[in-house]
């Protein structure tokens, strides 16, 4: 049975995609290095369209106008070709009022495509370039620490970070005196108050790494202008033993802060990556866990979510307290008490 | 229909959710068609593992083990048809509702008419977005082009104009479509489904048939006054299977198994509804709710004339964020018949949206599922009963009309901790009229035999009325004005055994009387003050021939809409009251 599956790795070789919004000019080649900001390609912005009614501009029924066009459908202008014309005494005409392509001519209206300027694409991760993939994208691999969570909210960020939080008090620390946070991605604990937010607003954040974020403020998160990625949960979750370590390593170091929404459907999840000096490491990969006697899960539903543990052994379908059937599987907590949880309800920890 | 010829054919049916993958297996024993076993597994679409076969494959391995018959080869392949009795099926049918929701761009002359019956078409399946073009639109026609190409819709259906009637309108927005089909790339245009003006068929060919697939269904207003989604939404099933099968790997390989009959999960739910109303005409319609992760689904058939609508942001699973976005959370805390706070509803729906799966151990997170439900499914109600069939007989404005039976599925009621959980969910989210029968589809199956209904029409109809469902009862709701406590209706019930029974049933009130399966009775039923109880007109009586089932007769009183009070405690003490009543 395959479990959702959430990794906090303090070493491990990354594949990232750096797709394009609509199909472009890819600029780098496979085996490349790229930093944080290089621009790996090029992606036209969608173009608009405008439609000239030429019938009506020239005065003449939409049948008899044909012979007036000077371009066809396919040709490219600049601006202020003369589209078409000219007709009687006045030599009127229609000009393009600005450069485009001509897509359509019919019932006496020409319809012209408009391209926006090309958009730059950059990378917001160091890596070497692994793959192209056509005109689409390109994937880099990277080496780093990755640290996944269960919320975004759509936005990214590369940039210093700085880890606030401490283990005796898991609560967000951040003040109006912390102006040197500004352009810094925070790390901290919980976020239960709408102060915070609105603080590491006014300080100008880079983006937000948090434990748990207070389930009020979930529309407050979602709203923010800077990335905001929450780690455990929504409610009072500090920080996981396994994450801290691996913050608290390396916090002044750079991290790309990928605050996307976690997609099912393509498996993809927001997450904060430290890239490290390459070195030998295992790849992260996407493979199905087998559940096994001593891996390691979290609970993901109440009475104790976000607590963490090791799967004892799966013993079969069961009947829980308040009548549910489940699956179920028997956890060594880390608490040291063993627990009967649904099987559904647990994710793997790798 | 018990004495029906029926040749020893077995059936597979494999239901692919987004959350579970079922197989059930159906075969004659003892000369009845019958539901023998299940087996279910975490659907395998999505990643790490990203293709269906092998959820399939761990469903048929949990059907193998409870039936001891063997479904697929050495090498994995199904055993379609069946060698021996104890070795492959004869029959499979396999219904789908794993794949992501499409975008779908819905066009249509008016915004109030067609437009409006376009977009009941497209809840037919399953959507994200929707973008709607009509003649009201005040963008200009460049600007419509602008936003398909930024939609990019997966598919584009269009209506508009009665038959024979005005043209000039509508072909000025297939104009808008064709010059926008042009201008995306030809492997990326989607498919489109003309149901509007048939006399405009040849335009509409010569105008976009020539840039991508175009599809011809009937129009979905012949008229103004008549709208016909249904024969439309047959064609869009199979555009939608279609589309599915280009994004999900071995579906297409899923559908020639099963012989062409790879449907829509709401569809071939809606299918099975349709089915019940042609095979037991009656003055009623009937009517499903389908209540799963990925959406609610809501099918109501009067006569053979379908309604569907699908509503994924209805759903118990991963649209749930985006849909409590979008509301006060106090709207579904209101259907908590316990004190739990607002934080820990809020928390723990987050949650749901994010690991759907996950299953309520706790009296508090069963307490808020089961909250949820009732708001999802009085939500989808509401919503809907507009696009119901004329035929359907409505005893008040906004009212679910009368409708038997009524058959449940889902999850959250199939697997309810015990039926008194199941049967007031249904109650409350439903709030029934008239004289009614509740079953549920314990199994989950009714997607897969609807599925089935076409093919293997008589087996279905013993299924049906086999113990594959079950029956929970017979609801009787009175509806009027009085005051609490108040008799609203005299019942009178004679046994089949001869014994006797009666029974007053007071505003405000649940009351049940068991009637146990084997057993049967028939009611005599007196409304007072003018109430109605759905025989026909307020005030009027008369005699219901009842069998048994889990709970019996219910009688319920408690008001339409539900009379809710504000105080927790009170709710919470009127909770536990019915609860008392249906400890049978």
């Amino acid at each position: 049975m395959p479990l959702p599956k959430r990794t906090c790795s303090s070493l491990i070789r990354l594949h990232r995609e750096i797709p394009l919004p609509v199909p472009g000019k890819i600029l780098v080649r496979k085996g490349q290095w790229v930093e944080p900001g290089d621009v790996v390609a090029q992606a036209p912005v969608r173009p608009r369209h405008i439609t000239l009614d030429i019938s009506r501009s020239l005065g003449l029924p939409a049948e008899e106008i044909d012979d007036y066009f000077q371009f066809r459908v396919g040709d490219s202008v600049t601006g202020q070709d003369i589209l078409a014309g000219p007709v009687g005494y006045a030599q009127r005409v229609v000009r393009a009022p600005s450069a485009g392509k001509i897509v359509r001519i019919a019932n006496g209206k020409l319809t012209l495509q408009i391209a926006g300027q090309p958009q730059d694409i950059k990378t917001e991760l160091p890596g070497v370039v692994v793959d192209l993939i056509a005109d689409q994208g390109i994937m880099i691999e990277m080496t780093g620490a990755l640290i996944q969570g269960v919320w975004g909210n759509g936005r990214t960020y590369f940039g210093k970070y700085l880890l606030l939080d401490s283990r005796e008090d898991s609560e967000l620390k951040i003040n109006t005196t912390d102006s040197p946070l500004k352009g810094m991605i925070v790390v901290g604990g919980i976020c239960d108050l709408p102060e915070k937010l609105k603080l590491a607003q006014e300080i100008g954040v880079g983006g937000l790494v948090i434990s748990g974020l207070a389930a009020n403020l979930y529309e407050s998160a979602a709203r923010a202008p800077f990335p905001v990625l929450v780690l455990e949960g929504f409610g009072q979750y500090p920080l996981s033993p396994q994450a801290y370590q691996i913050l608290a390593m390396h916090s002044g170091k750079v991290m790309g802060l990928n605050a996307r929404p976690w997609d099912w459907y393509s498996g993809k999840r927001p997450e904060a990556v430290i890239p490290l000096e390459p070195e030998e490491a295992p790849l992260a990969t996407n493979q199905l866990g087998v559940i096994q006697p001593g891996q390691s899960v979290r609970v993901i539903s109440p009475p104790v979510f976000g607590m963490r543990g090791t799967l004892v052994d799966i013993p079969g379908t069961r009947k829980f307290s308040n009548g549910i059937l489940g699956l179920s599987a028997t956890i060594l907590l880390e608490n040291g008490s063993e627990s009967i949880f649904p099987l559904a309800n647990l994710e793997f920890i790798d | 229909m018990d004495n029906i010829y029926l040749p020893a054919e077995s059936l597979l049916a494999l239901d692919i959710g987004s959350s579970m993958t079922r197989a059930a297996l159906f075969d004659v024993v003892e000369d009845q068609f019958q539901y023998l076993a299940s087996g279910a597994a975490p659907t395998t679409a999505f990643p790490p593992i990203r293709e269906i076969r092998r959820g399939i494959r761990w469903a048929l391995d949990e059907l193998s083990a409870a039936t001891g018959r063997q479904f697929v080869d050495q090498d994995g392949r199904l055993l379609l048809p069946a060698s021996q009795s104890d070795t492959g099926v004869n029959h499979l049918s396999a219904t789908y509702s794993m794949a992501p929701p499409l975008k779908i761009l819905a066009v249509g002359l008016s915004p109030d008419c067609s437009l409006e019956s376009t977009k009941r078409l497209a809840r037919s399946i399953h959507y994200q977005q929707l973008e709607t073009l009509s003649l009201d639109d005040s963008r200009k026609p460049e600007e419509q082009v602008d936003v398909i190409l930024k939609l990019r819709p997966d598919l584009i259906l269009v209506s508009g104009g009665t038959d024979g009637g005005a043209t000039r309108s509508l072909l000025e927005l297939i104009d808008i479509l064709s010059l926008a089909c042009s201008l995306i790339p030809e492997v990326s245009r989607p498919p489109i489904l003309f149901a509007g003006n048939q006399t405009l068929q040849p335009q509409v060919e010569s105008s976009l048939g020539r840039l991508t697939r175009l599809v011809f269904a009937a129009n979905l207003r012949p008229q103004a006054d008549v709208e016909r989604i249904e024969p439309a939404m047959h064609q869009l099933a199979k555009l939608y299977t279609q589309r599915c099968k280009q994004l999900i790997p071995w579906l297409a390989r899923l559908e020639e198994l099963s012989q062409g009959e790879l449907t829509p999960s709401g569809y071939a739910f809606g299918r099975l509804m349709r089915f019940l109303s042609q095979v037991h005409p009656g003055r009623n319609g009937v009517m499903g709710i389908d209540l799963g992760a990925s959406g609610l689904t809501l099918a109501a058939a009067f006569s053979g004339d379908l309604a569907l609508q699908i509503y994924p942001e209805f759903g118990m699973g991963n649209h749930l964020s985006k849909y409590l976005d979008s509301i006060s959370l106090k709207n579904i805390s209101d259907w908590l018949y316990t004190d739990i706070p607002i934080s820990f509803t809020q928390e723990y729906l987050l949650h749901k949206s994010l690991y759907p799966d996950s299953l309520p151990i706790t009296s508090e997170a069963l307490a808020v599922e089961q909250a949820l439900a009732r708001f999802m499914m009085r939500n989808g109600i509401q919503q809907s009963i507009g696009g119901f069939s004329s035929k359907a007989i409505l005893n008040s404005p906004g009212l679910l009309p009368a409708v038997e039976p009524i058959f449940a599925s889902g999850s959250v009621l199939a697997k309810a901790p015990n039926l008194s959980d199941c049967i007031l969910m249904l109650l409350d989210g439903l709030q029934p009229t008239g004289i009614t029968t509740l079953v549920l589809d314990q199994n989950l199956i009714a997607p897969a035999i609807g599925a089935a209904a076409t093919r293997l029409p008589g087996q279905v109809v013993q299924l049906l009325s086999s113990e594959a469902f079950l029956h929970l009862g017979t609801v009787i709701t009175a509806v009027g004005n009085a005051r609490p406590g108040t008799p609203v209706m005299r019942v009178k019930i004679n046994f089949d055994d001869g014994q006797e029974a009666s029974l007053e049933v007071r505003q405000g009130e649940l009351q049940v009387w068991p009637i146990k399966p084997g057993q049967s009775a028939r009611l005599q039923l007196s409304p007072l003050q003018q109430f109605d109880i759905g025989m026909g007109s307020p005030g009027r009586g008369g005699s219901l021939r009842v069998t048994g089932s889990s709970f019996g007769v219910i009688f319920d009183a408690r008001g339409r809409p539900l009379y809710r009070p504000r105080e927790i405690s009170q709710r919470s003490d009127l909770y536990a009251g019915w609860l008392n009543k249906l400890a049978i």
